[in-house]
């Protein structure tokens, strides 16, 4: 249903591309051009990550800066790669990022709907409770914290990196709500008379509505749990159990810091979010043709 | 199913239904609330009335940290360089994530390829980051200042000027903003099309189309963004901490880059101060708290949301 | 209300299957990983003495205790060796090292109730750790078994005193009492030898600092904050002091505040603009554009660990003892010592196998070899003299193992508000740098801040 209105949708710029006049041309180039100039700001960062992954250290830190390595030291990426036991690391960080995924996924859609679709009593205290629950800062909370996964005897486990997706965390509960309230109750109000339950009208209706919404939340539990430091760093206490991020680490020294080796740690590190995400856009254009409907 | 008469029971049997329903919805939080974060902000709060330095019991002292918090002058100064960035930041960053994401929902050849561009800076680690930061901002050797100069401007001394070292951190901020604009991509693909195409027809330019289409069908992806933008500005630490490591002291040059949070973090984990430090958190709870009821107050006068009757 | 009921038992039946996952692949990894002969928590069976058992006939009847470092993978390797060697010769102790845990984590962990049995750390956390009632005092153990505490180097060892007591010992020490500078700046300017008083160092300061046609200077013979405000340093090099007999805090005393001014004069003689906008321009500390290295800047405070291979006999930097005070020739050899401290907290498990450990890595056989191994100066007097550490590789170590036997090497004094003191010395400081406030002014002002600290703790 969704790959045959892409077609139908390739096919109408199909044709509206033989109509084209000059001037949407020149708009088209305008467009082009801002996102060049932007896209060349933007590429900056990652560019410069690549750039230096494979430098020389004195390349590295040269005074004024060097573009363009003289040689490329693309031993950084293997010395790096058995540096640390690398795979184990990624293996370990998926582990832990696609079950908060899928907790996350589980937990947050359906809070986010009793709040955002469901009128009753004390929803919106409870609501800002939610709220208020992240308007305090971590920091005065990670010791008793600690205290209590200790008690249950989850320190040096993976729980307390993944079980707190499984009830849902406030961010995306909240970015859920927001969508969920913008689809409009005409779209459930018959449903609803024909006597289809709560839960069903959330699993067939709401939840392919917001299939982008969705995938965003999906990109964004996957890109902070596998970027986070902090909470594989207090509660794991086995090497062989540390994520990719503890485990860069290992390249910086007090006094001395394994740069190209960094670096290229660093890149790779970024791939494999590099190709979800890449996959999350596309759904974005998928979604268009899904909820085109309404 | 109930039988909806018109008498008061039976709406009152109604009324319980829907509770029940709303509770069985949230539930997964609201047990994940009781279990793992009720205690933690419990205890929080009982060590912000005592004297607490972690490990021997704590001591009571009633109100004595938050009037404390009064006496203190770095209170004072890292909240104004918390409330800097948060003024300063968060409106921009905001405007330019819905820019990008209005120009990446645009209907152009290798629209993957910029989007994946624009998301690509959220990915560079820190430790690149900085040492790219380090670079760009270089007074002497600079990409900045010498963009700046080639234009007569004699740049500022980012790093090391006290006036300068949080603007530095709001420009690298932008940088940042990649999953601001996939949030908004998000919200952009729940637009009705069938409103442009009205709105074409009457002859709307894109600015009106903008402001009248646009802007208000994304508006609760507005809020919601204005509100968390709020609570992690507030709570900003990361990236403080690693500019302030570049600068070689935790605060930065003359404390510009003592926020709010990095102080706190002091105070609990450098003085042994929890209990001073509890207080500060629920200061600046209250605070924020303050923010968001005013945002989300007047929110019902902006944010429209396609799901009201 | 049939769907409901069927998808969430449904969704639950997942979330049960998905969590048994985990504590599976949880419980796998600990098994799998584990290098250590012996299994997780063994029963604490004590250790006695008598069994002459040789190590492989009852492996499971040894102690294992966790050792946790901040030394990462990259520094980890020497203590490695030593952590290896400990568990291949004693017979009743095994020791699981954890590298990587930084002091958040370390309070964390022993706070919540999951202290490991001994840990190293940075010196400056025992104070406050210590007084909170982390952190065992070990007067018992140094009595029982007899420990010398006089063996150690002194300026170290009291490092590791809060309040008359002993909590810690100094694994290891770094010292800052030499000048480094480059060879070359000083052959360029025509100077044959380090400058031996402070009064000489401003001058060649001067003499080494050169300025473009625009006024920029573009070589600096010496900044006194870089890379870091040096709030302890400067005061040891003026004979200063922290704290007198009566707990008072001093550090308003005349030789500190003289420390202050001395190094306010540099930005008074270079500009304040023009210094900081130089060293913003300076090459990275620690990497081949080192400025030192470059030759921007032409001295130095030299710690034992810079430079390592390029302060030898044919290297471009060139080592001196650091200038005293022309009217203080009694203050010759000065320096600032910062060790990096082992301690065994309050509620750790096995105290009296920690203990055994801690002893072990401050023997100066121990020493002599970590030093070697991590090019580091051992805190362990007799072990400077040691004839194992005098072969070639290690010659750029052997001048620090000299000076480090200087009686005129000090530290700032341990307590429950070192934090706070350091915090407070290095704001008013960068004041009186800046010339904001005037030194006395500035040190006046931590005075005022930590008095009460000081009374109160």
């Amino acid at each position: 249903m969704a790959e045959q209105s892409i077609s139908a949708d390739r096919l109408a710029t199909k044709t509206f591309k033989k109509k084209r006049t000059g001037r949407s041309i020149a708009k088209s180039l305008s467009k082009h051009l801002i996102l060049c100039v932007a896209g060349v700001f933007f590429l900056g960062p990652f560019a410069y990550l690549l750039l230096t992954s494979v430098k020389s250290i004195d390349d590295i830190f040269a005074v004024p800066f060097v573009w363009w390595p003289e040689r490329f030291y693309w031993e950084n990426y293997s010395n790096a790669v058995h540096a640390i036991p690398f795979l184990r690391y990624t293996l370990n960080t998926l582990f832990v990022s696609l079950l908060s995924v899928l907790g996350e996924l589980i937990a947050a859609p359906l809070t986010a709907y009793g709040l955002a679709r469901i009128p009753f009593k004390g929803r919106n205290a409870l609501f800002m409770i939610m709220m208020g629950t992240i308007m305090l800062p971590a920091q005065s909370t990670m010791v008793p914290l600690y205290v209590l996964y200790n008690k249950l005897d989850m320190v040096n486990s993976y729980w307390p990196l993944i079980l707190p997706a499984y009830f849902g965390a406030a961010y995306y509960i909240f970015l859920l709500r927001q969508f969920f309230m913008g689809i409009p109750h005409e779209i459930t109000e018959s449903a609803k008379i024909d006597g289809a339950s709560e839960f069903r009208i959330y699993s067939q209706m709401i939840l392919p509505l917001s299939i982008p919404a969705l995938f965003t939340v999906g990109l964004l539990v996957f890109l902070n749990s596998w970027k986070d430091y902090q909470l594989p760093l207090i509660y794991l206490n086995d090497p062989n159990k540390w994520t990719l991020s503890v485990g860069l680490k290992a390249f910086i020294g007090e006094y001395n810091v394994e740069w190209g080796m960094l670096m290229a740690a660093a890149a790779l590190f970024a791939i494999p979010i590099i190709i979800l995400y890449f996959f999350v856009q596309k759904v974005f254009i998928q979604g268009i043709t899904m909820t085109g409907s309404k | 199913m109930a039988r909806a008469g018109g008498n008061a029971v039976g709406i009152r049997r109604r009324e319980r239904k829907i509770l029940l329903k709303g509770l069985l919805f949230t539930s997964p939080w609201i047990i994940g609330f009781l279990i793992f974060q009720l205690y933690p902000i419990v205890t929080s709060f009982y060590y912000s009335l005592t004297e607490y330095n972690l490990f021997k019991a704590p001591k009571w002292v009633g109100l004595d940290n938050y009037k404390a918090l009064f006496q203190d002058e770095k209170f004072y100064k890292s909240m104004y360089n918390t409330l800097y960035i948060t003024i300063v930041g968060v409106v921009p960053h905001m405007a330019y994530a819905l820019a990008m994401a209005l120009l990446l929902n645009a209907k152009v050849k290798g629209q993957s390829i910029y989007r994946t561009i624009y998301f690509l800076p959220t990915l560079v680690p820190a430790v690149a980051g900085s040492l790219l930061w380090m670079w760009l901002l270089n007074s002497q050797y600079g990409l900045i200042n010498m963009a700046l100069e080639a234009i007569g401007i004699a740049g500022p001394n980012w790093l090391i000027d006290p006036d300068w070292t949080k603007p530095s951190l709001v420009l690298m901020g932008f940088w940042g903003t990649g999953t601001i604009t996939v949030m908004y991509l998000a919200a952009l693909q729940d637009v009705p099309k069938m409103f442009y195409e009205a709105a074409e027809i009457d002859g709307a330019s894109k600015w009106r189309q903008f402001w009248t289409i646009t802007f208000p069908s994304i508006s609760p992806m507005t809020l919601f963004q204005l509100i968390m933008m709020l609570i992690s500005s507030f709570q900003y630490f990361t990236e403080g901490m690693v500019f302030a490591e570049a600068t070689q002291s935790m605060g930065g040059p003359e404390n510009s880059l003592l926020f709010y949070s990095i102080y706190l973090y002091q105070q609990a984990f450098s003085f042994l101060n929890m209990g001073y430090a509890s207080a500060m958190a629920w200061m600046l709870f209250l605070v924020v708290m303050a923010f968001a009821l005013v945002i989300f107050k007047t929110s019902a006068r902006w944010v429209y949301y396609g799901g009201d009757k | 209300m049939t769907m409901f009921n069927r998808k969430s038992m449904a969704l639950a039946g997942t979330t049960v299957l998905t969590l048994s996952l985990l504590a599976g692949c949880g419980s796998n990894n600990n098994n799998g990983g584990s290098a250590s002969p012996s299994s997780g928590s063994s029963s604490g069976a004590s250790p006695s003495a008598s069994s002459q058992a040789s190590e492989s006939a009852k492996p499971k009847d040894k102690v294992e205790i966790s050792f946790w470092t901040t030394y990462t993978d990259q520094d980890a390797g020497p203590i490695t060796k030593l952590v290896d060697q400990f568990n291949k010769t004693n017979d009743h102790i095994t020791v699981k090292m954890l590298g990587n845990q930084d002091p958040t984590k370390q309070l964390t962990a022993i706070s919540g109730g999951a202290a490991p049995d001994i840990l190293l750390t940075y010196w400056n956390n025992i104070g406050p750790w210590a007084d909170a009632g982390a952190v065992l005092d070990l007067s018992d153990y140094i009595s029982k078994s007899g420990f010398d505490v006089g063996t150690v180097i002194p300026a170290a060892m009291e490092r590791m005193k809060i309040n008359d007591k002993y909590y810690a010992m100094p694994f290891t020490m770094s010292m800052a009492s030499s000048l480094m500078y480059n060879k070359k700046d000083f052959a360029d300017a025509g100077l044959t030898k380090p400058p031996e008083t402070l009064e000489e160092l401003f001058d060649y300061a001067k003499q080494l600092t050169k300025k473009d046609a625009n006024g920029n200077i573009t070589q600096i013979g010496f900044i006194p904050d870089f890379p870091w405000i040096d709030n302890v340093f400067w005061p040891v090099i003026f004979g200063g002091s922290w704290i007198d007999a009566n707990g008072k805090v001093t550090p308003n005393a005349e030789p500190n505040v003289k420390s202050i001014a001395y190094q306010r004069s540099f930005y008074e003689e270079f500009g304040q603009s023009q210094i900081d906008k130089f060293k913003s321009g300076m090459g990275k500390r620690g990497t081949p554009q080192d400025p030192l290295l470059t030759g921007q800047l032409a001295m130095f405070i030299g710690w034992e660990y810079h430079f390592m291979p390029e302060r030898g006999e044919d290297g471009p930097i060139g080592v001196a003892p650091f200038p005293y005070p022309a009217d203080h020739p009694e203050l010759k050899g000065s320096g600032m010592v910062s060790p990096r401290a082992v301690f065994i907290p309050q509620k750790a498990k096995h105290q009296d196998e920690a203990w055994e450990f801690m002893q072990y890595l401050m023997q100066a056989d121990t020493q002599v070899q970590y030093s070697l191994d991590a090019h580091v100066i051992p805190t362990i007097t007799s072990a400077l003299d040691d004839e194992r550490l005098k072969v070639e590789e290690n010659k750029t170590m052997w001048e620090f193992y000299e000076r480090a036997k200087s009686a005129n090497l000090n530290g700032f004094p341990n307590s429950a508000y070192i934090n706070e003191y350091l915090q407070a010395l290095t704001e008013e400081t960068e004041k009186a740098i800046k010339g904001t406030l005037s030194p006395q002014e500035a040190m006046d002002n931590v005075a005022k801040k930590i008095q009460p600290l000081a009374d109160g703790k």
